[in-house]
């Protein structure tokens, strides 16, 4: 049975059996495993609080062909968002980035830019301690490095191409951006300023995109697009996002 | 399932849905009802119905019980300037096992987990606020007592914002090591818990 080691963020934990627990994990050598780790409910002293969401680990499991599921020995914790948490809109926040990862990412496939995004990401709303600007740049990244970010200057429908300062127009079936022409009954508005932002967050890092002035109004058609996006993709509603949208 | 016989399928499926059950342990739980005496069968479905016939919430604390108020609620005895706060009525047993605790309790049926789509307004909060604004809510002192992880955390912070405004004193069960753990090898998480949570002996 060959045991692997590897840096992972917890996405997920379910209650298995009496005291056992299935944990759903995005290691960066391997991509999004599902493992059993034993005893865990009852006992602290091999898990303790590594396995609660996001954590940031390094995991020693053991594999066997013929099962899905892999068997985890240890995990030490290299970063806890634990503290973070307490506060319920970022763990919302958290909760929403893990549901994200567990729906995109394909089992079994590493995808190191997308590891080095939730990290950003966490350690981002633990630093501000507000969440919409990693939560836009996070939904950015996420639909760019799933490989179905549309082109946000130019009508998804006549091909037309926006003029600075335009608005835009999204619907949820649509693919991309719609212009004034195209846009039709019961279409939202994309401001032209949440295009300017995504435009920034796609030229530059996080760090480098000013966190103050961003309050849940700031790029909330922006959020919504791509969370459509998301949607739109795995051909499923995110449990997380209409919490997010109830936050005020 | 189509190799069994549709009763049996049934049983099996049904059993399935119960939590911590998987096929194979449906199965075997299958054949020792198929194996039983018809008398252990209907005790067992007796008892089944029972609980769902005659257990209901206390209008108090929502714990499970067959009268309201419930016995916790009805025993003078107890200390009325404390209530414990706990997510479940499973952890009122564990708490009283500990003798060291008097007072009332309130179970949330639950905590704040947003993947499980469960946020304040699936919370048993109510009747909660409406039991401390009814007493001299000053003098209570609120133990909030759900689990350690993460959606325990957020729902103690959620319910200390709702009711300190109340007058009431909140507190918060302690948190970090455990009896008999080993600090070597404990996580940093659970030790700056500890640390803390320390207090003078």
């Amino acid at each position: 049975m060959p045991v692997r080691e590897t840096e992972a963020i917890i996405l997920r934990t379910y209650p298995l059996k009496e005291a056992d627990k299935i944990v759903s994990f995005f290691s960066r050598d391997a991509g999004r495993v599902r493992g059993v780790a034993r005893n865990a409910r009852r006992s602290m002293r091999r898990f303790g609080a590594a396995l609660e969401l996001l954590s940031h680990v390094r995991l020693r499991y053991s594999q066997q062909e013929t099962r899905d599921l892999v068997r985890l020995d240890s995990c030490e914790l290299l970063q806890s968002f634990f503290e973070t948490q307490r506060n319920y809109e970022a763990s919302i926040g958290f909760c929403y980035i893990a549901e994200v990862c567990e729906q995109l990412l394909p089992e079994g496939e590493a995808n190191d830019p997308f590891f080095r995004l939730v990290l950003l990401v966490a350690n981002q709303i633990r630093r501000t301690e507000q969440i919409w600007q990693p939560l836009t740049y996070f939904d950015l990244w996420a639909v760019k490095l799933a490989g179905f970010l549309p082109r946000l200057d130019v009508c998804c429908r006549c091909g037309v191409k926006f003029e600075p300062g335009e608005q835009a127009w999204f619907r949820p079936e649509w693919e991309g951006l719609g212009c004034e022409a195209c846009r039709g009954e019961g279409s939202w508005r994309f401001s032209a300023d949440s295009r300017a932002v995504a435009r920034t967050m796609l030229a530059s890092t996080l760090e480098a995109v000013p966190p103050e002035g961003w309050s849940k109004s700031r790029a909330e058609d922006l959020r919504k697009f791509l969370g459509q996006q998301i949607e739109r993709h795995i051909e499923r509603r995110l449990i997380t996002r209409p919490q997010l949208e109830a936050l005020p | 399932m189509p190799e069994y016989a549709k009763p049996m399928a049934r049983l099996i499926e049904e059993l399935r849905r119960l939590p911590g059950i998987g096929s194979k342990s449906a199965q075997r739980i299958a054949f020792h009802v198929l194996k039983a005496g018809t008398h252990d069968v209907e005790r067992l479905t007796a008892a089944l119905r029972d609980v769902k016939e005659s257990i209901r919430l206390c209008d108090l604390c929502n714990n499970v019980t067959e009268v309201t108020p419930c016995a916790y609620c009805a025993d003078p005895s107890r200390n009325a300037k404390l209530l414990c706060v706990i997510e479940g009525p499973e952890d009122i047993l564990a708490i009283e096992k500990t003798g060291q605790y008097r007072g009332y309790y309130h179970v949330l049926h639950g905590a704040l987990s947003p993947l499980h789509g469960i946020g304040p307004e699936q919370l048993r909060t109510a009747n909660l606020v409406e039991r401390l604004k009814s007493g001299a809510a000053e003098e209570v002192e609120v133990i909030i007592a759900t689990n350690p992880n993460v959606e325990g955390e957020a729902t103690a912070v959620y319910l200390s914002k709702l009711l300190k405004p109340l007058g009431v004193r909140v507190t918060r069960i302690a948190l970090g090591m455990p009896v008999g753990g080993d600090l070597e090898y404990t996580d940093q998480v659970t030790i700056s818990k500890a640390m803390e949570g320390r207090r003078e002996i």
